[in-house]
């Protein structure tokens, strides 16, 4: 099981969009793949499709080790997804994870007997640097940063990475970086607007022209396939979907030199 | 297909263990801090209408689930070891050193006087009763644990309520031990 993190230290730049859309491209393309909410606002959650009841075991219950981790894994509409929901009392894992001397590694540690069971994990983050944020650091073995093409978006990126890194200076991670997402790249008609163009380069140069992934555009269709619980090509604009294709493609390649 | 797989395809949710988690912003312990822990670093401090209204005999039964030892961090025994002990009734200050002994003493003897609490057990409730007891417990602040035990305490007490509650228990067990046959019999016939 390969765990991969879509990770920003902001709200709004792309991490929940981008778990949803790519665990769904990743399912249809044949992996068994479990998401897990982890933020407290448990938007993936609800737009998964899940109302989590107050006595359910969710991930604050799994974080705890107080349920097994089938015990908190929910089947999904979507053949090969499985979800592991959060609800607001995910907050109450701060203080749990900060009293536990190994806060960075307790997720990755409740995770592990899914290994053999999924292909893939793929989780979502809060927009924090919080215990809980550290600990899905911990857990990744690949970084996915969605992050707005704005400069806002790109100071993001600049603060998320020095986060990562902060962790594996400490040895508490070990994780590669799969790849940033600009998203909300904006075009008008046939022309990409020069923020946009700017803000991408400058992420070009931060990580490296092969890091940076092709571009998830300003569009509502994307808004419309979470809230619908739709496929882009559902929607009948399958090109929105391109940067998910290249990324279940630099997962099976990342996959195939695993194995 | 994985055993794993097999086995969340297969449960529904009453296979499930069934857990209590707080989703409210103010955090039980926050709204049970003593006067002493009023000076540690806290994100939101407890509201002054409750602070108030609970008085020191009343916080001294609370169950230790409410009231935890972390009510007082050490470091706050170290650093105000004579305030806090002499709050605690202690007449002589000590030492730094052995104050911070004496202040885990002092915990450990008071938490000894509260209830223990024993294992974890699950149990199974019906269905839209649970959802109606849930939110009963919540907007009294209370727990489905804590309630069950005010009920049997109240039914020791009271014979009226006591044979009421046990009536109602009766009727519901037969209604339980019905279902058990039916589903018995169903699955029968369905072999």
């Amino acid at each position: 099981m390969q765990t991969l993190i879509s990770l920003s230290l902001a709200g709004g730049q792309g991490k929940t969009t981008t778990v949803i859309l790519l665990s769904k491209h990743l399912a249809a393309a044949g992996y068994t793949v479990l998401v897990v909410d982890g933020d407290p606002q448990s938007n993936l959650t609800t737009f998964l499709g899940h109302e989590v009841a107050q006595n359910e075991p969710t991930l604050l219950e799994v974080m705890k080790a107080s349920v097994q981790l089938e015990d908190a894994i929910y089947e999904t509409d979507i053949a090969n997804l499985y979800l592991i929901p959060s609800d607001d009392g995910l907050d109450n894992a701060q203080e749990y994870l900060s009293t536990t001397g190994m806060g960075a590694m307790v997720l990755g540690k409740r995770l592990s007997p899914g290994q053999g069971t999924f292909d893939i994990c793929l989780i979502d983050s809060p927009p924090q640097r919080s215990q809980i944020c550290k600990s899905i650091i911990g857990a990744a073995d690949q970084i996915l940063i969605p992050c707005e093409a704005t400069v806002k978006g790109y100071g993001s990126l600049v603060r998320t990475l020095e986060a990562v890194n902060e962790l594996k200076d400490l040895g508490a991670s070990d994780a590669n970086l799969l790849g940033v997402i600009p998203f909300r790249d904006r075009w008008v008609g046939a022309n990409q607007t020069q923020e946009s163009r700017s803000v991408i380069e400058a992420m070009r140069e931060e990580v490296g022209e092969e890091i940076v992934l092709p571009s998830i555009r300003e569009s509502e269709k994307f808004k419309k396939a979470i809230s619908q619980q739709a496929t882009l090509a559902d929607l009948g604009v399958p090109d929105l979907a391109y940067p998910f294709d290249v990324l279940v493609e630099r997962i099976k390649q990342m996959e195939a030199v695993a194995a | 297909m994985n055993d794993m797989l097999k086995r969340i395809k297969r449960r529904n949710k009453n296979e499930r263990p069934s857990v209590e988690r707080n989703t409210s912003l103010v955090q039980p312990s926050e709204l049970t801090q003593t006067d002493e822990t009023s000076t540690s670093a806290s994100p939101l401090p407890a509201p002054a209408v409750v602070e108030s209204s609970i008085s020191e005999t009343t916080r001294s039964s609370l169950p230790e689930t409410t009231r935890s030892p972390e009510a007082i961090p050490p470091s706050e025994i170290t650093s105000q070891p004579n305030a806090i002990l002499s709050k605690r009734g202690s007449a002589n200050a000590p030492a730094p050193a052995q104050s911070a002994a004496a202040g885990a003493t002092a915990i450990e003897a008071e938490l000894a006087t509260l209830p223990q609490v024993s294992t974890r057990r699950n149990i199974r409730l019906e269905v839209e009763l649970e959802n109606r007891l849930l939110s009963f417990c919540q907007a009294n602040d209370i727990t489905v644990e804590t309630f069950l035990e005010a009920c049997f305490v109240e039914a020791e007490q009271n014979a009226r309520t006591r044979t009421e509650i046990v009536n109602e228990a009766k009727h519901r067990l037969k209604q339980r031990k019905q279902a058990g046959k039916l589903r018995r019999v169903l699955s029968q016939l369905k072999k």
